[in-house]
This record gives C-alpha cells, structure tokens and sequence, in this order.
C-alpha cells in the first residue's frame, strides 16, 4: 500500500465519474512536493487522490491526523496557504478550498515534520503535562511559567503562521436589504426561495458552496425530483432563480453571523479559487451586510462521527464525506472500507465504495434489527451487514490497518462476547445528523434538544426567523423540499405578499422505506475510557471521552464550565464534528438527559473571517476621513507639515529647507510677534445661531453673561458640563440682536452643537432659537502681529481699521481681497490679530492675496505648535490640554468667566458648587519657570515636594499640562495643574523625570509675556 | 424691531471676478476627465459647480409657510424624505426635506443673497411661525453620480436601502456613507445626487476611486 | 445592529446613522441651586439598568438630526416603539407577557424578583 500510493500521480483517482474536469490538471505542491489535481478539487480531493493519508499533527499529542469530513465542518485538514511572507494564509481548511494551478500549501502542525513528529514520541509525556484544565492549572503558577508553555506549545503545536507583510489583496464590504433571506441552497432553501421569489418579494439566497445543491450536489444524488435526477432539478431551479429579477443568489458566501433585527454577514470568496496572478481587480472577499424582513434558515445538518478508540488514526471518515469523495470528486480514498453506523446514512457511503469498485469489509450496524431501503440495498448488492456490532477501536500507525469490532448490547453501552479484527485500510461512521442550529442561537435564543432526530434543534426567536428542511430534524428529501416551500411563503406572506395563493406544487420524489436511527455517540470499548486506547471527541483541541469524564469527576457539571476546562470546541472547528459527542458523554456521565445537559452558547463567527474582509475597504488612506480646508494646496504647497486634530490635518509647522521643527517654531513665533503671522483657522467649530431666544440660551449654556453683549461685540466663553468642569471654549460674536457666531474648539465642533441640541430638544424646546453647523462654509484665516492692521489695510477698504473705530473684541463686516467677510479682532497669540472669515469657495483666493500682500511685511504661514507657545506665553488655556474633564474654570482661575448672579443657573453651576468643587487643595492651573531657563519640562511630568523621598508611594502634587521654549520671554515656559497652586506663586516643586534629572521649577501667575496685554488691543 | 435689524444678513456673492472654487477643486476634475473620457466606464462622476445653498429652518405654522415659499420660488415645502425642483426666471431652484424643521435649498451663488431677503420677507409675517435662514454656499460639495452600476457602487459605500421600491426618483436621506455622513438624492432614474461636507469631499472622492474601481469610473464636467 | 424607526424621518434606518444616549425622561431640575448635593448627584449620575423593558434617548445623528426616545427590551433587543422628544408611549399590552416567555426562551431562569422590578420600573416611569 505505502508503496503503491506514490507509484504514479492520483493514483487514487477513479476512471470514471465525479464533477472535475479531467481535461484541466491543475498543478499543486503541498509540504514542497509537486502533485496535480484537476479543475473542480478542492484542495483536500486532490491531497486525497495523490495518495495523501497524513495532513498534520494533533495540537497536543502530536498525533498523525488525516482528512475526514468533505466540508466547512473539518478539524484535521487545516492547512497553511500561500507562498509568500505577504499572502501566507493560516487556518484555510483543505475541504473548503478550491484548487487552483499554482497553490503552494503545507501543513500546519508538525515540527520538524508532518510525518517525523518529534513531538509524536513524546506524545503521552506531552499528553500528561497537558491533561484537562491544563490552561487553567497553568494559570495558576507564576505568569511566567506561562511564557515557557507558550513558546514551546506553539512551537511544537504550530499554529499557522500569519502574513508578515501587507496585504497585497483589497476587500470591501456591501450593503443589501431584501424582504426573505435564504440561508442555505440545499433541496429546502432552493424551495424557500423560489416559493418566496414566485410571491414576487425580493428574495435573496445565499450559500456558501460554490454550487447550489446542498447534499444532493455533494453526493451527486441520482434520487428522482419531478422526475428528473436530483442533480439537475438543482441546476434547473438555480437557473430559474436566477433569472428572476426579484432574486439574487450569493455563492461560494458564508453567512458567519445572525444579528439583531435580522441584521446577517456573511462573507463571499469572490478570487480565492483564483491563482492570485490570474485575479481581477475586484476584491478578494466581500463581507455583505444583510437586512432582512424575514430570514429563512435552511442550513442544513452536519453529520456526527462516532467517537471510538484511536478514531484519529488517518483514513477515518465521515461516512458523508466517503460519498462525496467518490461520486463528487471521483476519489476512492482507499481499498478496502468497513462502515460502523447507528442510522442508515452509512449504507451510503457502503454503496458509493461498492460501485466504486473498492471493496466494502463490512457495515457495522449498532442497530439489532434493521430493514428498510437502504439495508436491502446494500444486501443485494453483496455487501456484508452485521447487525448489532459496532467497531471499537482501530489499530494502525499513520493509517488504519484494522478494526476491532464486537456485538453491543442493546442500549449500546457495553461490548459483548467475543471480539474479532478486521483488516481494512478506509473507515466510515456515521453517528447520526446534527442540525447547524448556530445561526438561529447567535440572537441568543438556545437550541432545543429532538429526541426523534437524536440532535438539538433551533428553539423559538424573538426574531423574525424561520426554519426549514434538516435545520428542523427533518432528513427526508421529501420533507425538505416540502417544508421549504411551506416555509416561503410564509415569510412572503409575512412581508406582506399577496400572491401566495399562487401556490407553488411540492416536487415529487421517492419516499424510500427509512430505519430508524439509534442513539450511539461514544461506541463502549472493552476497557473503560481512562484505560482504553484514546477515544477522541474533538479532534482539533485534542479532548478525548477520557478527558471529558475527568473534568466531570472533578466536579465540571455545567457544560460551559466543561467546555472551558476540556477546550472542547474552542478550535477554528468550533466543534462542529464533537460538540453534541462531548455533551452526551457529559450528560451520561451526570446522569441527566441531553436537554438537561444543554449546549454551550453559539456566537458568531460561524467560521473564521479573514481579518481582511472585516476591515473592507476602510484600509490606508480609507482608514479614516481626512478632512481638509479650502487652502490645503496652498499648505502642501508650503511645505507644511501636518498634524492630526480629530480627523482634521492641520498644518503643524512650515518648516524651510532642512529646518528642525524646533527652529521652525522659533522663526514662526519671532515673525508673529515682530511683524505678522498668518494661521488657517478653518477648523475651528462655527456655529450659527439664531432666534429671539438666542441670548438667554447662550446664557445658559456659558457660564459668563450674554445679556448685554451689543451687536458688533465678540466674547470669550466656559462651557461647562452639569458637573461643574470645563469641556469646551471659545469666542461668540453677536451679529445682530438675534443673531450670534459661536466658535467651538476645532475637535469640540460637533460636541457642542449636540449639547446645544440637547438641551433644546428635550428640556428648554419653548426656546426660540435655532442652531446650524457652518464650520465648512467659512474659511476663517488669522493675521497676527504688530503688522497685520497694515496688511488688512492693503487688502480691505471698507473697513476703518484704526485702533478707535475696531476695537480689541470688536467684529465688523467689509471686503478683504474683493471677497464679502466677517473680520473679528480677537487674539488668541496676545498680539494685535484679526480673523477674516470668508465663504469656504473663496478661501484660498484669500489666502493668496494676503500671502502676496503680506510679502511687503515679510508674512509667516504658522502652523499649531507656534500656536500653541504663543497663545502658552499669554495663559491662554487650551480645551483638553490644559484641562482634563476635572477642571473647574474656578480652577482654572477663569472666575472672571463665571458669572453666577445670572437668574437662569446655567450649565455647571451647581456642579461646580459640589463640596468637591470648593475644597481647598485641588489643582489649580499655573505658570512654571525652570530654575534652568534652557530646560524644556516634558509635558506630563509629575511635580513633587522639594527634598521629598523619592521612594514609592511619592505624594504627587500634581502635573505639566504645556510646555515650551519661548523666544520672548527668553527661557522655557510652561503651564501645569498644582494642588493649591494659585496660593503658592514663587514656591519651588521639583519634578523627578524619567532619565532621573530631578527639574526645579518655581510657581509663577501664568503669564510671560505683555502683562499689561498692551500688544493685542493695540 | 425688524428682521433685517436682528439678524446679520450678508451678501455673500463676490461676483464674477472671485472664481468660486469647489471642494474638489485641487483634484484637478477637468484633467481626469480627458483621461477618462474613453473608458469602458459604467459609473460617471461629475462635480457640480459651486451653487448657492440656503439652510431653511421654519417652526410652527407650516402650512402657511409653504404658501409663502411657493410665492418666492414657485414650489410648496417638500414632506419628509422629498425634495422638488423647479425652474423659473431666478433660475433652477432645488429645495429638500432635511429634517423636520429644516430644509435645504439650492440656487443661482449670486441669488443667494437675494433669495434670503425674499423669503425671510415672505416668511416673516406669518403667525406663531419662527424661522432661520443661513448661508451655507461655501459648505459643501454636490457630486452627481450616474451609469448602471451606481446602485452597486451606492451598495458598497452606504446601509441605506437603495433599492428602487424604497428610493425613487425625488427621494432625499441623510445617511452614512462609508464613514462619512451625507445627503442623498435621487434625481433621475440611475441618477444620484450627494452632498458632502467640504471638509469630507477629498474622502469621499477617495473612496468613490476605489469603490468605482470594478465598475469603471468616468469623470464629467459641468458643460 | 439594531433598526431603529425613526418617528421624524418615519421609516427604519440602520443602527449606524444613530447615537444612543442613554436613559431618556430626565428632566433637568428646575431649581439646582436648591438641591443638596447629594439630590444633585441622583440627577446627575444615577441612571437605571433594567432587564426589560428600557426607555432610552437615540439621537438620529445622521439623519434629520433629532432626538427620540426608544422603548426597548434589553434582554431580546425587541424595539417596542419609539417615539417624539416630549412625548409618551405606553407599553403595549403584550410586552410584559411576552417577557416572561422570552425569558424562559433564553433559558435565563427569571426570579420573581427580576420581573417584579422590571415591572415596577414600568410603572414608575409612566407615573
């Protein structure tokens, strides 16, 4: 055999049969061996027909394991894909996988080889350290015991290896919204869906094989469904859908997740069976975000293997998986099969190997007495059926050589009598149907246990969601098809559909004569689980029967505690093969039923996603908005560089030629403050605000007075939230009586226009006042410096600039550069400043007449960093920085800005009256002079008592919140918050810092420059 | 006192010798539309110029209200999630529901000022009603959308159910659109209108390139 | 992803064009100055977590812009209603019911103490 399987290329291949295309080979190297494989394989088929048994090692033993399932349920055949360090791909399933010419795959688990596992001779040590709870046993010891684990369980273990490049595919995301949605288009959602679309409701069906069908595809079902094979009555209906305009149908698309209000992802592989030099400029994947007024769930049932000693050993299958290997992909993945089945699913996969060619040992039936179709079957056809005996173990070393197999009593707990072996190389079980209930659990609703279908079932939902064919426990092909057309037009009807009275006739089919199925999960062996042979439940995690009772011995009785403690389903599986195994044995073990058992919760993902599908096209520049002024060409022009305030790019310095940011900021700093500087200010919040009522609602949302402010006349203003502390500020300018300009902070912007609509919303709506957003219709840009009134005065003829006639505070409306402004004389540098307000549209024609006016004055462009010194140089807070949501404008020493006389008690008032607020020693914000005037306190450094020990726990006594070298005053310059600080001007703190320099500082009132602010109303 | 003393209206037109430069100005539309101009495109992208655009906010007697404006521009207040055109001697005039005691209305840029000064006349009069008018010409880029893939590209890029049973023709939403947030028209079959914030339009425009890229994406300009 | 009716724009819109904040119906009080701190730090920080029915302020940030309340149930993530800033819904008379059926649905084993509170809040509310 081992000889023989590499005589020549698939040699595993039938002559005959099967969906692949035999005219296309497909070249392939898996572990770095060149194989071929035809059009149609998936990648496991074609693994299968070249003879491959061994396609990785067990996560904790170490132990060889082989395919066994054909689909989205496989534990073993997790492969890695992708030849390069940036399209590598862990965890992709081999079953899932569509071959293509050129695919570069390997295994995951095996160091230093798949098939010499150094591990694999240490198994039972491995097997031993790692025993049940072994994650939380470990957790128990120091952190960094942990560590060691961790290097040597992913190392031995391989868990894939993540690209380590950028991704070279795009992925995006699209939106639908239908009236039914169809989960799955087996023989019941094909019905589901036609039956619905037939109504004239939008219908969308989605499946995540790339051919609709269902079990009828993969078994390449010859059964008779309105008289045609059961195969083509598929394509016929999926063509008839498709060609409805009402329908659109999503294959080779996994529906991962089942969120409220029928809200449903699901991601399409739109190029993954695509060679990635051969892919068009469409996406990778595609993540579809689903609204649905009604959801069908059609998802059908997955197949349960039965859980026997040694049941890993490479060539045990689903016997589901038999079938769809040998009729759909033409693979017999063997010579010689035994089947062991409680149900007559396993007389499939029988007939499948018979007709095949290949030679069927045995069917091992745990039932005593069985007829029925299935069973005539199979004996017509010369199989050999044993009823009543069961396999219990299977002997081997990287492939089944042989099975154990004995009579079972009749509750199929114990082995009877004499034992003989069998010798084959191919094992099918089937154990009986599982119901995907997942989808339907995911909105929180938990499954219910059918004792007549042996498995869980969906349990009733809040939401609009309907089940239909082997979802419900209903196997019988006539019944899918029937309860999905049942099912389709009551979620048409329920859309409202009219037409359902159009009914659509149930197709005909056979009804073959049908055995029931037998409970059967673990198969008993002659010894106990602890003693036997490994029984394994779940194959990814490694948790064996043995480990399941030891975890329920050692008191594990609820079955999320078990699942935690055994790591039963916690693989990229999720469990899908041993979940209800795992929970049968716990509840046999308990001596409850299953439903009492229950199931552990289902959440989605239903199936890995690819990080790549769940951030789409938000990705690099689409990450996140940038959002620009009108005189971003002018900055990029300049040579700004950029800094981010929210989603804004604000230039941050213009520095020239090889100029440090530091010396940037120093020319700035010196040209505003000598002749003129020139600041983009279009980000700050605007806010245009009108109405009769206008003045009293500013008054109670600032906390200074409005009453009296004349046209014409601007103001600064705290806002405050209800707790007393400060959370944005800025300059209101009243236009007219009934008329105000607010100025926000620019990241404050929508914050405070929700806070005005709040309130005016819900708790003040008499108010007449109204409040709209017109941050982007103005362009606002600042002049700043002894030389800006000289530089408007070129530029602005219908304004009388003097001193006398445009007061500090003032705003007045006139032309600057032959554009229609709003010129606000406010300054936020302490020199003498307008800020010209424009239409955005006309910003930069602005921008470039004052640039080309102000070459006579030596113009400066500065950016945020100058600034924020000169505006620190003065005191000026800034909103976030400075403050921190725990500050008071009391602590701000801003008292001037609060005016608690007011009748109406304004935002912030009582908070800021808490005991809290008005106790002594709370940090108050002030000016710091470093006893070394060259020394620049990092901003965030923590101050301290002078000669306090520092040893922990240091009393802190506060916190630098700016810092900066300042040209005019000559020395560094910062701002910090200090306990008690404005009773403590000339005391000395000291800061300890990071590189251990101790810095000494003295408390001084924040202000370094123009005390008298002489040079702003000049 | 009267309206014109408590508010601060201002003719905000610089008339023809100020170029009125769009959001989208520094992309250089007119450039990629050479270069476009013979692709196998079935998207179609065009920046409208610069218009003017007034935010209506209106309180209280509706009804009357909309008598007043149908005086003004020739048209009632649209209801909720509707917009109307109308063309007349001051010109094409586009009014939308934005919300509900809002709207918004688009016009000449150089009858923007004069437009404000006649409905605040028209509307000033009216009993128990109180209503804003602000200019917002400045704030915002109007992209026309059109081809036959524009409602897979719309798909791509918002949650809002754009399909036709619940967006027809003479439809207005505000939305999210990728992670911007937007107005959206529908203006003629296979014919979408959005309006972005100026300060978002380089994103959107962004995004639209990328999103277009499976379809094709044809860039027009205003004849 | 919840979808929302929004009683202004009067249809169903996705989750996203919706900020959610928090518990609705808390007027401002009318006279802070007169409250003791403590009555002030009810107002200002005491907020209710019912299993159950909720009512709760959603603002429609991408959309019309307006504030509504939303009657939910915080256990299924049923919306029973939403309704204007201002205004007042009623509980529909199967919801209680139809809380003690989900409950048990969700095998989340109500007390009689869970469903007398969220009870009770009902009727506190509508007081």
């Amino acid at each position: 055999m081992a000889t023989a399987k590499h005589s020549k290329p698939q040699a595993r291949r039938l002559e005959t049969g099967g969906t692949i295309d035999r005219s296309q080979p497909l070249r392939f190297t898996y572990n770095g061996k060149a194989m071929v494989g035809y059009a149609g394989d998936t990648v496991a088929s074609a693994l299968l027909a070249n003879g491959v048994d061994v396609v990785g090692r067990s996560f904790k033993y170490a132990r060889p394991r082989g395919i066994m399932t054909a689909g989205i349920d496989e534990p073993n055949a997790v492969l890695q894909l992708g030849g390069t360090r940036s399209t590598q791909t862990p965890n992709v399933r081999a079953t899932e996988q569509m071959l293509y010419d050129g695919l570069v795959c390997s295994s995951v688990n095996g160091w230093p080889s798949t098939d010499f596992d150094a591990m694999g001779l240490l198994g039972k040590v491995g097997g031993e350290v790692m025993g049940p709870g072994f994650y939380y046993k470990t957790f128990m010891y120091p952190a960094s015991f942990w560590m060691t684990y961790e290097a040597v369980i992913r190392k031995a273990a391989g868990l894939g290896r993540s690209p380590t490049m950028p991704d070279p595919e795009t992925y995006d995301h699209m939106n639908h919204h239908t009236d039914v949605m169809v989960v799955g288009a087996g023989p019941a959602g094909l019905c589901a869906a036609l039956a619905a679309a037939k109504t004239g409701v939008d219908v969308l069906l989605v499946d995540l094989q790339p051919e609709a069908g269902g079990e009828l595809t993969a078994h390449q079902s010859d059964e008779l469904i309105d008289g045609v094979a059961a195969r083509d009555w598929v394509n016929q209906t999926l063509s008839t859908l498709q060609a409805l305009p009402n329908v659109t149908v999503l294959l080779n698309t996994l529906v991962n997740g089942c969120h409220d209000h029928n809200f449903l992802t699901a991601v399409q592989r739109l190029q993954d069976h695509i060679a990635p030099k051969q892919r068009q400029s469409t996406a990778r994947q595609r993540l579809h975000k689903i609204r649905a007024h009604q959801v069908i769930l059609a998802t059908g049932a997955l197949e349960r293997p039965l859980v026997f000693a040694n049941n890993d050993l490479p060539g045990c299958f689903v016997a589901g998986a038999i079938v769809t290997y040998v009729k759909r992909y033409a693979v017999a993945p063997g010579e010689r099969l035994v089947v062991c089945t409680s149900n007559d699913a396993g007389y499939e996969a029988a007939m499948a190997w018979h007709e095949a060619g290949k030679e069927v040992v045995a069917v091992l039936d745990a039932r005593e007495s069985v007829s029925g179709a299935a069973f005539d079957a199979a004996t017509r056809a010369g199989i050999p059926v044993l009823p009543g005996h069961v396999m219990f173990e299977a002997k081997g070393k990287k492939r089944v050589k042989a099975v154990c197999v004995g009579m079972v009593n009749s509750a199929n707990t114990m082995v009877l009598g004499s034992v003989k072996e069998l010798e084959c190389d191919t094992v099918a079980t089937s154990g009986g149907f599982s119901p995907v209930v997942h989808l339907a659990s995911h909105t929180g609703t938990r499954p219910v246990w059918k004792e007549s279908a042996l498995g869980f079932v969906p349990g009733d939902s809040a939401e609009a969601l309907h089940t239909c064919g082997s979802v419900t426990g209903e196997h019988k092909l006539r019944d899918c098809l029937a309860t999905g057309i049942n099912t389709g037009q009551t979620a048409a009807a329920a859309c409202g559909a009219e037409n359902t009275a159009a009914a659509m006739a149930v197709p005909t089919c056979e009804t073959a004569e049908v055995c029931d199925a037998e409970a059967l999960y673990l198969i008993p062996h002659k010894q106990t689980p602890t003693r036997a042979p490994k029984q394994f439940v779940d194959l990814q995690n490694d948790v064996t029967a043995a480990a399941i009772l030891t975890a329920t011995r050692e008191g594990f009785e609820n079955i999320e505690h078990v699942k935690r403690y055994t790591a039963l389903g916690f693989g990229t599986d999720q469990g899908k093969t041993g979940n209800v195994n795992g929970l049968a044995i716990v509840a046999h073990a308990l001596g409850k039923s299953i439903q009492e058992t229950g199931t552990t919760t289902f959440r989605p993902n239903y199936a890995p996603v690819s990080f790549g599908a769940v951030a789409g096209a938000h990705v690099g520049p689409l990450f996140d908005p940038k959002r620009f002024t009108a005189m971003q060409e002018q900055h990029v022009e300049l040579g700004a560089a950029f800094e981010d305030v929210g989603q804004w790019k604000r230039p941050w310095y213009f520095p020239q030629g090889d100029e440090t940011m530091d010396a940037a900021v120093r020319r700035e700093c010196e040209a505003t403050r000598t002749s003129v500087g020139i600041l983009d200010a279009s980000t700050l919040g605007k806010i245009d605000i009108q109405g009769p009522d206008a003045r009293e609602f500013l008054g109670r949302v600032y906390t200074n007075s409005w009453a009296k402010l004349a046209p014409g006349r601007c103001r600064y203003g705290l806002m405050c939230g209800e707790d007393g502390m400060v959370f944005d500020d800025g300059v209101t300018a009243c236009l007219a009586e009934n008329h105000f300009h607010m100025t926000t902070t620019t990241g404050g912007a929508a914050r405070v226009l929700n806070w005005l609509e709040i309130y005016h919303q819900t708790d003040w709506p008499e108010l007449d006042v109204f409040f709209n957003s017109v941050t982007d219709h103005w362009s606002t840009m600042t002049i700043s410096g002894p030389n800006s009134r000289a530089l408007l005065a070129t530029l602005c003829n219908d304004i009388d600039l003097s001193a006398d006639a445009f007061g500090f505070m003032d705003w007045k409306a006139g032309t600057v550069a032959n554009v229609p402004a709003r010129v606000f004389r406010i300054s936020f540098t302490g020199e003498l400043s307008f800020e010209i307000n424009v239409p955005a549209h006309y910003g930069a024609h602005v921008w470039a007449a004052l640039m080309e006016a102000g070459k006579a004055f030596g113009i400066t462009p500065y950016g945020t960093e100058t600034m924020h010194v000169l505006r620190a140089e003065k005191g000026f807070i800034i909103v976030g920085q400075d403050t921190d949501g725990s500050v008071t404008p009391m602590d701000l020493d801003h008292g001037w800005a609060v005016h608690p006389q007011k009748p109406f008690s304004f935002i912030g008032k009582r908070g800021m009256a808490r005991e809290d607020c008005v106790r002594p020693m709370r940090k108050q914000l002030v000016g710091l002079k470093t006893k070394d005037p060259s020394v620049v306190l990092p901003e965030g450094a923590q101050a301290v008592e002078l000669g306090v020990m520092l040893e922990p726990p240091v009393p802190m006594i506060g916190h630098v919140t700016s810092s900066y070298y300042s040209m005019a005053a000559g020395r560094s310059i910062a701002l910090a918050l200090i306990k008690d600080g404005l009773n403590r001007y000339g005391d000395t703190i000291a800061f300890p810092l990071l590189d251990d320099r101790i810095v000494h500082a003295e408390i001084c009132k924040p202000v370094f420059y123009d005390v008298n602010n002489d040079a702003q109303k000049a | 006192m009267s309206d014109n003393e408590t508010i601060a209206v201002m003719n905000q037109y610089a008339g023809d010798a100020v170029a009125a430069r769009t959001p989208l100005h520094h992309v250089g539309l007119s450039e990629l539309a050479e270069v476009t101009d013979n692709r196998d495109a079935s998207v179609e992208l065009q920046e409208a110029a610069v218009t003017g655009q007034l935010i209506l906010r209106i309180r209280g007697d509706l009804h009357a209200a909309s008598e007043a404006i149908n005086d003004v521009i020739g048209v009632q207040l649209p209801n909720e999630l509707q917009f109307h055109e109308v063309t007349s001697e001051r010109g094409h005039v586009l009014i939308a529901w934005m919300s509900p005691d809002e709207w918004r209305i688009h016009c000449g840029l150089d009858d923007a000022y004069q437009l404000e000064e006649d409905l605040r006349s028209a509307l000033s009069g009216i009993t128990d009603t109180t209503m804003a008018i602000v200019n917002a010409s400045g704030g915002f880029s109007v992209l026309n959308l059109s081809g036959a893939d524009v409602v897979p590209l719309l798909k791509k890029s918002t949650g809002y159910d754009v399909r036709e049973a619940n967006f027809p023709v003479g439809k207005v939403v505000g939305t999210t659109f990728a992670k911007a947030t937007v107005t959206l028209l529908k203006t003629r079959d296979n014919q979408w209108q959005i309006w972005v914030r100026r300060s978002f339009a380089d994103y959107v425009w962004l995004w639209l390139q990328d999103a277009a890229r499976e379809y094709g994406l044809k860039i027009l300009t205003e004849e | 992803m919840f979808l929302i009716y929004c009683p202004y724009c009067k249809e169903d819109r996705e989750e996203e064009e919706f900020h959610a904040s928090g518990q609705a119906h808390l007027p401002r009080p009318l006279d802070p100055d007169n409250m003791t701190d403590e009555q002030w730090g009810e107002y200002l920080n005491f907020r209710k977590n019912p299993r159950g029915t909720h009512r709760e302020l959603w603002h429609h940030s991408a959309g019309c812009g307006k504030y509504f309340n939303v009657l939910r149930d915080t256990v299924t993530y049923k919306i029973h209603g939403t309704y204007k800033a201002g205004e007042w819904m009623e509980l529909p008379d199967e919801v209680e019911e139809s809380l003690h059926a989900t409950a048990a649905n969700l095998a989340l084993e109500p007390t009689a103490s869970t469903v007398t509170e969220s009870s009770a809040s009902g009727t506190e509310e509508s007081s």
